[in-house]
């Protein structure tokens, strides 16, 4: 079937087939490999993106069913050549090892502060529960969000 | 070495070249290289845990539009390929040893096509006798995997016979006479710990590519290049220059990817299909079908003075290494571990491992550490109780010193920062555990992972070489999986020259463009790499140094190099700067500036000698803390502070270390309280991530990391190793402090709250 999307600010058509996952449309119909895939059941939060603005794993979501819809990805964070702050934190404060799931977990974590801008470090840890690390222990990726969420960039 | 005075790169926090592609998107894993015309692949798996395979019918698979390839095992020669022992094909010819074994694969346009045709392959299977449990596995008449085994490749030479695939026997002293000591207190437990899987986030994933002319590329999520190519090249019977391994960025590895089990199976169907062929394993995969850590049961048997010195040990390991075996025979290494960081006398480790129709084992981060650490400081809480003695002071009595031999008895330990770490965390304990509640408790252990590699053997090298506008090119076969290895492999290269960090760049894990290297693990990669980088650099520095002495008309021992420049320590206005140097360097008579670890190695190896082979010059020792609180009713334990002291030498990069070292106590809290694959008649049943339980963001303590540095002799700049050491005492650490909290004894890991309800009610019976 044939979706319209708005992808990062561009706007898309795309021919998939009915049960295509987002997630493969990410990565392969539109080549925006920063998106992972993880567990495919969303568990991990790999695959985290931002559908008109709401987080969503996209390995259970039908490409299908977000027609019309405004997708946001890692790769879409950057404006004008600024990185987001979360972005900007997690680099200052070392918020990741490997960087397998850093995509996803800046976008959980711009997400959190869209609709939370000064979140509690317990509101933080909840609200990034759905996103595995298993490198770092989640304090450096905690710490990235606090000090994101402070303005300590 | 030509020690700078001041260090300016060393124990710098120097973010990570890569940092920004990752926070970006743009960082490509081996899943996300793809070339045109690339095929997916899937592989079709056992359905039985032991079978002859009667027969395999492709035909509908192939005929199916869309696919281009299908291999079998009678795509497969049948030489056995495998990390340690050859034990396996990387598709199965006669029979299947465990549930999901690759028997065939196929490559088809989309992974849709991939599927379909999978479902369309028909196996008849005859079902053999299977035998699940390692010590039913090695009794009298029981199913024998392995037939051929005492023929098989092997790294080492280990006793192994019938299902035993080792048995590895290590005794100092006397054991029998010590424990007919009178007045010797002695106390016995069985101690058994779960499977564990590596759980790294990305899952495997391959990308093969044959050449017009037959050569095969494969890019993927690998942290032994080097390694994997053997047993690519073996499969296809191929020589090693035929077959070229590159691994990209790696996200996240334990232990879990220097084996080769889908990189032989792209390149097959590759060869076949004669286009591009990728393949992802799904989580499913991963825990069904790929390595853990190996079970085990320990049985342990200390006897202590009343003074609390301990005298004797007695202990037997039995290990689960599942079909085919990835851990290099499981208690090898693991046996001398049991002994823990404490001088005993008299010690015995019988460490068997047995082959059983289960998953394979592999290594997950300190291979045998968390295993041994579990049953030896659960053990030492319990001699502690039995003395009425502080846990830590009796720990403290027994520990480890300078000059001691190592358990492993080979060689002598020396910069034992063992005393520090416990010093620190009792200072630590003093001020910051504040009071303690009801159902609350306190809980320590001690860790250690003792490094000594022979330099004489060490399979790794580098080459530096300083480009014509003065920039510095780093040529390792070091993987960085996320531990921050390229970093620490720039900061060597840029102290030892001169030159800001910004100048070094590393091209890296490709066999055909970099030296060879045995692969990052152990935690050795600093402490072994960055010598050969540091020997390499040198080689490079000396040759920059003849270049400017010619053009400056100093003498070489009065220049010295700083900020990319190369001076007189005399005469501040005799200076060159690295890009001038270099630039003319190429059409000198000497040629461009290439260094490498060769001249330094031979060097070191002589001049150091024994004291090098028989030191174990970078034991990394640490000191686990935690305050937690059991809810009594339902067995969940809350661990509300953690606290760790750990020696790592000198941190290169601080940040780099914490970040270790967090990471590592996090792996270890998995293990402890949740992290189990748990399986019937050889089936893995929680296979996925909502059933196997990570550690997740709520979840995790209040944690204090404090770096000890008492610098190793030999190793760069005095590191010693950081990534193993803080997962390996953790679970022995809440079970201490569960203990202290409640007064029952875990002794089966990991402590879901069904085995601390468990271990209450059985208190209630007694």
């Amino acid at each position: 079937m044939r979706v319209r999307l708005k992808v990062n600010g561009e706007d898309r058509a795309i021919d998939v087939p009915d049960q295509r996952l987002l997630v493969d449309t990410v990565r392969y119909d539109l080549g925006l490999t920063g998106t992972k895939l993880g567990c495919g059941v969303g568990v991990c939060g790999l695959c985290t993106v931002l559908v008109d603005g709401k987080m969503v794993s996209s390995c259970l979501m039908l490409t299908a069913l977000v027609d019309g819809a405004t997708i946001t990805t890692i790769e879409g964070l950057e404006h004008d050549g600024q990185l987001d702050p979360v972005q900007t934190a997690f680099l200052k404060y070392g918020g990741f090892q490997c960087g397998i799931c850093t995509p996803g977990q800046i976008m959980a974590a711009h997400a959190l502060l869209q609709e939370n801008p000064h979140p509690s470090d317990a509101e933080i840890k909840d609200w990034m529960m759905g996103n595995l690390c298993r490198c770092t222990g989640y304090y450096k990726i905690l710490e990235s969000v606090q000090r994101a969420a402070a303005g300590d960039v | 070495m030509a020690a700078p005075t001041a260090l300016r790169t060393i124990g710098q926090s120097i973010p990570k070249r890569d940092a920004y592609s990752k926070a970006t998107g743009g960082a490509a894993y081996a899943g996300d290289v793809r070339f045109p015309g690339t095929l997916e692949a899937k592989v079709l798996r056992s359905t039985h845990a032991h079978a002859r395979i009667l027969s395999i019918d492709t035909a509908e698979a192939e005929a199916l539009p869309g696919v281009y390839a299908v291999v079998t095992g009678k795509d497969v020669p049948p030489t056995r390929i495998g990390r340690f022992i050859r034990d396996r094909h990387a598709l199965a010819r006669e029979k299947v040893l465990y549930f999901g074994e690759p028997v065939a694969a196929v490559a088809a346009v989309n992974e849709e096509t991939a599927e379909r045709a999978i479902r369309l392959i028909k196996v008849q299977y005859e079902e053999l006798p299977a035998v699940f449990d390692p010590e039913e596995a090695l009794a009298p008449g029981a199913p024998i995997l392995h037939p051929d085994l005492p023929s098989y490749v092997d790294t080492g030479r280990p006793e192994r016979s019938g299902n035993m695939r080792n048995r590895v026997v290590h005794e100092v002293g006397s054991v029998d006479q010590a424990f007919a000591e009178p007045g010797l207190i002695i106390y016995e437990a069985t101690y058994r710990t779960p499977r564990q899987s590596q759980a790294f986030t990305e899952p495997h994933a391959a990308i093969a590519q044959t050449d017009p002319d037959g050569k095969v590329t494969v890019w993927a999520a690998t942290k032994a290049p080097f390694g994997e190519r053997q047993s690519v090249a073996d499969t296809l019977g191929l020589p090693l220059s035929r077959v070229r391994l590159i691994s990209p960025v790696v996200g996240g590895d334990f232990g879990g990817k220097g084996a080769a089990f889908i990189e032989p199976i792209v390149a097959l169907l590759s060869r076949k299909a004669r286009r591009p062929v990728r393949l992802t394993l799904s989580r499913m995969e991963e825990i069904t079908a790929m390595t853990s850590r190996p079970s085990c049961v320990i049985r342990l048997k200390m006897g202590v003075r009343p003074d609390g010195s301990i005298v004797a040990l007695d202990g037997t390991m039995l290990m689960n290494v599942g079909g085919v075996d990835d851990t290099g025979g499981g208690g090898a290494g693991a046996a001398n571990s049991l002994i823990g960081a404490y001088r005993i006398p008299n010690a015995r480790v019988v460490a068997t491992s047995a082959y059983t129709n289960s998953s394979p084992a592999g290594h997950v981060r300190a291979p045998g550490g968390p295993q041994t650490s579990f049953a030896t400081e659960s053990h030492m809480d319990s001699l502690a109780r039995l003395l009425r003695r502080d846990p830590l002071d009796l720990r403290l009595q027994n520990a480890l010193r300078d000059g001691d031999t190592a358990p492993s008895g080979h060689g002598i330990l020396r910069n034992v920062g063992l005393q520090a770490c416990i010093e620190r965390a009792r200072d630590w304990m003093a001020s910051n555990l504040g009071d303690i509640g009801p159902n609350e408790g306190v809980g320590v252990a001690l860790s250690l992972w003792a490094l000594h590699p022979n330099p004489a053997k060490v399979n790794s090298s580098a080459t530096v070489r300083i480009d014509m506008d003065g920039g510095v090119v780093v040529l390792t076969g070091v993987t960085d999986q996320g531990g921050g290895q390229w970093t620490i492999v720039r900061q060597v290269a840029a102290e030892v020259l001169g030159v800001p960090i910004e100048r070094v760049s590393v091209i890296a894990a490709d066999t055909e463009a970099t030296p060879q290297e045995q692969g990052t693990g152990g935690s050795q990669t600093t402490y072994r790499v960055g010598n050969v980088i540091r020997q390499a650099a040198e080689d490079a520095r000396r040759k920059l140094l003849r270049l400017a002495s010619e053009r400056l008309g100093v003498d070489e021992e009065e220049l010295d190099t700083q900020d990319g420049e190369v001076f007189s320590r005399s005469d501040g206005s005799k200076r060159l700067t690295v890009a001038e140097i270099a630039q003319t360097a190429g059409g000198s008579s000497s040629g461009p500036i290439i260094g490498t670890d060769a001249e330094d190695r031979e060097r070191e190896i002589r001049e150091q000698g024994e004291e090098r082979t028989e030191t174990v010059d970078a034991p990394s020792f640490a000191c686990h803390v935690a305050k937690l609180s059991v809810d009594p009713e339902t067995g969940l334990i809350s661990v509300s502070k953690y606290y760790t002291s750990q020696d790592v030498g000198r941190a290169l990069n601080p940040r780099n270390c914490k970040g270790q070292i967090e990471g590592g106590v996090v792996f270890g809290l998995g293990y402890a309280l949740s992290e189990e694959i748990l399986s019937e008649n050889g089936t893995n049943l929680n296979a996925n991530l909502w059933e196997y339980l990570l550690p997740t963001a709520p979840g995790i303590p209040e944690l204090t990391v404090e770096l000890v540095e008492v610098p190793s002799t030999f190793g760069p700049f005095g590191a010693k190793g950081v990534g193993e050491t803080p997962c390996i005492p953790v679970a022995a650490t809440i079970a201490n402090g569960v203990e202290d909290a409640i007064g029952v004894r875990v002794t089966q890991a990991p402590l879901t709250p069904e085995r601390v309800l468990a271990a209450i009610q059985a208190r209630g019976k007694s």
